[in-house]
Order: structure tokens, then sequence, then C-alpha cells
């Protein structure tokens, strides 16, 4: 399995109310898992945990049979390297190129200029950004700086692949394109959860649900 | 393999560097500015107070005292002269035998042959020529003549008290104002360049949380901020060093001027090529501990 919590609880500093309170779950290496419900249910607190942007307040997460609590300051950036993550909110640099956005992740990295600006360009194309490489990305429309996000996530072929409502901006046709994207990517082996709270992507695609209200798991 | 990927890591870095300083635009110069004005000044400073201690070393040394001795052997005279050399503060102590004296006295005066027929009779004592050390690490003349007079074979002192002791004190107020507005210079300098790469930062502070969180590590997100430091320092170091030796060449003529009215011929010398090295090597140093100190903190959480 990649990935469990054993009895998280989060309650963020300040605040009573637990955002996720005593979840304990399962997730096998290539599932492809929708993570849904109400707005406020802890779906973006939930995928926090999992890339070392919250601690929990109790309970511990497990990536790779690695405990995150006891993860060195060190480790965090290559535990970080094998997760990808579309944020809500994007996060794109405002400034920076749709290129050079997407090629940060690998830059990271250290991978070779070449061999960046190979699957850079490819992805690109592959999400319909194609004529827009050397558009700064706060001259895109929301839709555009979405897919932005995802290329940016995908880039670097991760493990893990957490998506916070990727396809909340788009239009049915570009959340089909955008799915897809997500299902190959879960193909080549990577570990998928996806929040949403789109119905129709619930219905669509009939895949592990994981339902959460109020910070408590209902349904896994 | 790991050399092309390290290759590669320096290429990115720069290439950040680079896009930095291109985002910074006028903030990158003001920081490198605000450096080179710093130096400048410090520098600028520190020439004229060279300058100006080598001044009163040499006004201080020119004005000594000149002690009487009441021996009658050269010995003794000898004796004398050493145990003055040997009192704190004495730079110098020349003994001028009577001869000696006499000789001087006929070079001086020797075109007026007839005075010295007089002096001839005249018995002219030994004298001791005394010369003091640097003004500022020493106890002024005024406590030095008692202790010249207390030596056993010294007659009288003579000295030019009133007038030194005031050199003396001018010399020591420039002295301290120089140092407070050195300090005050180089405070001024940190405080102005430390918040505006602080300011640097924070504007970035988007881009360093999302650096983290696609799997940068500290180093990554903090070497191209140190490189842009460095560059920043270097320039207004390199500003700094270049200012001096233009205002060297234009102003110092016009100081050594004014100054030589008042103290004789004086020059005043520019800081060495090394100096000026050192001024380009302390801006690039300022720089990249800005960036490092203000980094710090970020890169923690
Ligand atoms: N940084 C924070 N500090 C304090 N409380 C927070 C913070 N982030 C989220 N919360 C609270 O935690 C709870 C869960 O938030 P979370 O963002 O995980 O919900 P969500 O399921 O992603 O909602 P949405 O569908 O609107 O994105 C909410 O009540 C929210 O107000
Ligand atoms: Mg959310």
């Amino acid at each position: 399995m990649v990935i469990e919590l054993q009895n998280v609880t989060k309650v963020y500093d300040g605040s009573e109310q637990p955002a996720l309170a005593d979840v304990s779950l399962r997730i096998e290496k290539g599932e492809f898992c929708l993570l849904t419900g109400p707005s406020g249910a802890g779906k973006s607190t939930l995928l926090r945990l999992l890339f070392c942007a919250l601690k929990p307040s109790q309970g511990e997460v497990i990536l790779h049979d690695q405990a995150l609590s006891q993860l060195k300051r060190d480790d965090i950036p290559l535990l970080r390297r094998e997760i990808g993550v579309v944020f809500q909110d994007f996060k794109l640099l405002p400034h920076l190129t749709v290129y050079e956005n997407t090629a940060l992740t690998l830059e990271v990295r250290g991978t070779p200029q070449v061999e960046i600006d190979r699957k850079v360009k490819e992805l690109l194309i592959q999400v319909g950004l194609g004529h827009r490489l050397n558009h700064r990305c706060e001259q895109l429309s929301g839709g555009e700086q979405q897919r932005v996000a995802i290329a940016r996530a995908l880039i670097g072929d991760p493990f893990i692949l957490l998506c916070d409502e990727p396809t909340g901006n788009l239009d049915p046709e570009r959340s089909k394109d955008i799915m897809e994207l997500l299902l190959s990517a879960n193909a080549r082996g990577s570990t998928v959860i996806v929040a949403t709270h789109d119905p129709t992507l619930i219905n669509n695609y009939q895949r592990r649900i994981l339902r959460l209200d109020e910070g408590v798991l209902t349904s896994s | 393999m790991a050399s092309s990927n390290n290759n590669t890591m320096w290429v990115t870095l720069i290439k950040h560097g680079f896009r930095n300083v291109r985002r910074g635009g006028l903030h990158f110069f003001f920081v490198a500015f605000m450096i080179g004005l710093g130096l400048y000044g410090l520098a600028a400073f520190g020439t004229v107070w060279l300058n100006f201690e080598r001044l009163a070393q040499r006004v201080g040394s020119s004005v000594g005292a000149v002690a009487f001795l009441v021996v009658d052997n050269d010995d003794e005279a000898q004796r004398v002269a050493q145990e003055i050399a040997a009192i704190p503060g004495v730079a110098k102590a020349d003994l001028v035998a009577p001869d000696a004296a006499l000789q001087r006295a006929v070079g001086e005066l020797d075109k007026n042959n007839a005075l010295l027929v007089d002096a001839q009779g005249l018995k002219l004592p030994w004298v001791v020529e005394i010369s003091r050390k640097l003004a500022s690490d020493t106890s002024p003349l005024s406590a030095l003549v008692p202790q010249v007079e207390k030596i056993k074979g010294v007659g009288q002192v003579m000295h030019a008290g009133a007038e030194v002791q005031r050199l003396e004190r001018l010399a020591q107020v420039l002295k301290n104002v120089g140092l407070y507005l050195a300090i005050l210079i180089a405070l001024i300098t940190i405080v102005v360049v430390g918040n505006t790469v602080k300011l640097t930062v924070l504007s970035r502070i988007d881009e360093i949380s999302l650096m983290k969180l696609v799997g940068a590590t500290d180093g990554f997100i903090r070497n191209p901020f140190l490189l842009e430091g460095f560059v920043q320092g270097c320039i207004g170091g390199g500003s700094a060093a270049l200012g001096l030796f233009l205002s060297h060449q234009t102003l110092a003529g016009l100081l050594q001027a004014t100054l030589s009215d008042a103290f004789g011929v004086f020059e005043l010398e520019p800081l060495s090529l090394n100096a000026h090295l050192l001024l380009l090597l302390a801006g690039g140093l300022l720089g990249l501990l800005g960036a490092a100190f203000s980094l710090r903190r970020h890169l923690r959480s």
C-alpha cells in the first residue's frame, strides 16, 4: 500500500472544530480515488497532510512504509518530488511563463535542460497550451491556469498524484480531457486522489469514493 | 552523471538568479546602490582619516621638547639622554653635544660671522631634542615634561605646550567625531540593506513556499538569492571603489592645496589598490550576508 492514515485528527490552530476527526484509511498502489464531501468537509486538509504541508494533531500518516512524523527535515523535499499536487488555488507564479511554471518541478530535481525542454513542450501541447508557452500565467484565463497547474503536477511522473478540484473551473469538454490525463497517469502507475464535489465526475467515473463529512470519513 | 547533474544545477541556479534580477528590477539596483553608498562613505572617511593620522603624526613629532642639561661631560649626557629615551611616550631623544650645537649655529648663522666671535667664548650646554610618539596613544606633552624635568642632570625643559595641547585636543575631537560618523554610516547601511533585502524576500514569499512544495531543497531556493546578493554587493563595492578613485583624482588636489596652507607640504594619498579590492570584496560579502540573513527565517518554516 502507498498511503495509510492511522486515526488522523487535525485541529487547526485557533479553531475548536477538528478539520479531520480520527480518519483511518488505506490506499493501495495504483488506485484512483475520488475524495468528496461538502465544502469545508476537510478534503484539502487531508491532501495537505499527505504532502507534508501540514502535520496531524494526532495519528500517523504513512507513505511508502515511511511514517511522516519520523521524516527528517532534509527528506521532505525528496518525498515531495514523488508527489504531484494540483492545488485548489493553483499556486502558479503569476509573473513566470506557462513554460517556466511547468518546468519548475523538473528544475528542482536537477533534470537536464534538454530533457526539461522536451517534456514540458510535449505535455503542454497535450493539455492544450502549446500556443501559450511563453505567456505569463497572470495573462491566462482561469481554466488555462488550471491546466498549467495540472501540467506542473504531471510533468514529474509522480508516484502519487493529488488533485484538489482539478476540474473546478473547466467546461465539461475540458473536464473530460483533464480526467483522461489523470486516468492515463494512473494507467502509467501513479496512485491518484482527486478531491471534488462535482457530482458528474463521481457519476461518470466509477471509482473508489472516499467521502468526508465535517472531518469524518463516512464512506471509503 | 554526477557532473552533468552538477552542471544542470549551476545552469538552473544562474538562470533563476537572473530571472530574479530581471524581476527585481530597480529593487536590485537600489540595494547595490545602498551598499555602494555606504561603503563609499566609509572608505572616503577612511582615506581622510588615514591621511589625518599621518598629518597628526608629522605635526606631533615635529613639535617636541628640548631639554637643556646641567652636566659637564659626555658620558653623563649620554646617560641622561638614555633615561629620557626610556620614558614612555618618547619616540626619540637625540643628544646634541656642545660642539655639534656650535657647528649647527655656524651653519645657520654663517652670514653673520661676526657673532661667532662672541659665541666662541660662550659655553654651550648639552641638549637633548625630544620627539614624542604619535599623539593618539600617549600621554600629552604636558605630562611628559615634568617627567623629563625630574631626571637628574636635566636643567630646563622648553616646549610649545599650549599650542601642542590645542592641536592634540582637536585631533582627539576629530577622531571621536570620525569614529561616530563611521559607525553611523555603517549602521545605516546595514539597516537599509537588510530591510530592502527583506522586502525582496517578502515579495517572493509565495515563490519560496511553492518551490518548497514542488520539492526544492533549501539550498536550491537559497542559492539564487545568495548569488543575487553577492552580485549586488560586488556592483555596490565596485562602484564605491571606482567612485573613491575618481573622487581622489578630482578632489584630492583641492584638499591638498587647502591643507598645505595650514600644515606645510601635504599630500593626500589615495587608498592602496588592495584597499580598493577589499572594498569590492566587502561589498560582495555584505550582499551575501544580507541575503543569507533575510532568508534564514523563511527557510526554517
Ligand atoms: N489554514 C486554516 N486555518 C484554520 N482553519 C482552516 C484552515 N484551512 C481550513 N480550515 C478549516 O478546516 C475545515 C476544512 O477545510 P478544507 O479546506 O479542508 O475543506 P474542503 O473540504 O477542502 O472544502 P472546499 O470543498 O471548500 O475546498 C474548514 O472548516 C476550514 O474552515
Ligand atoms: Mg478544498
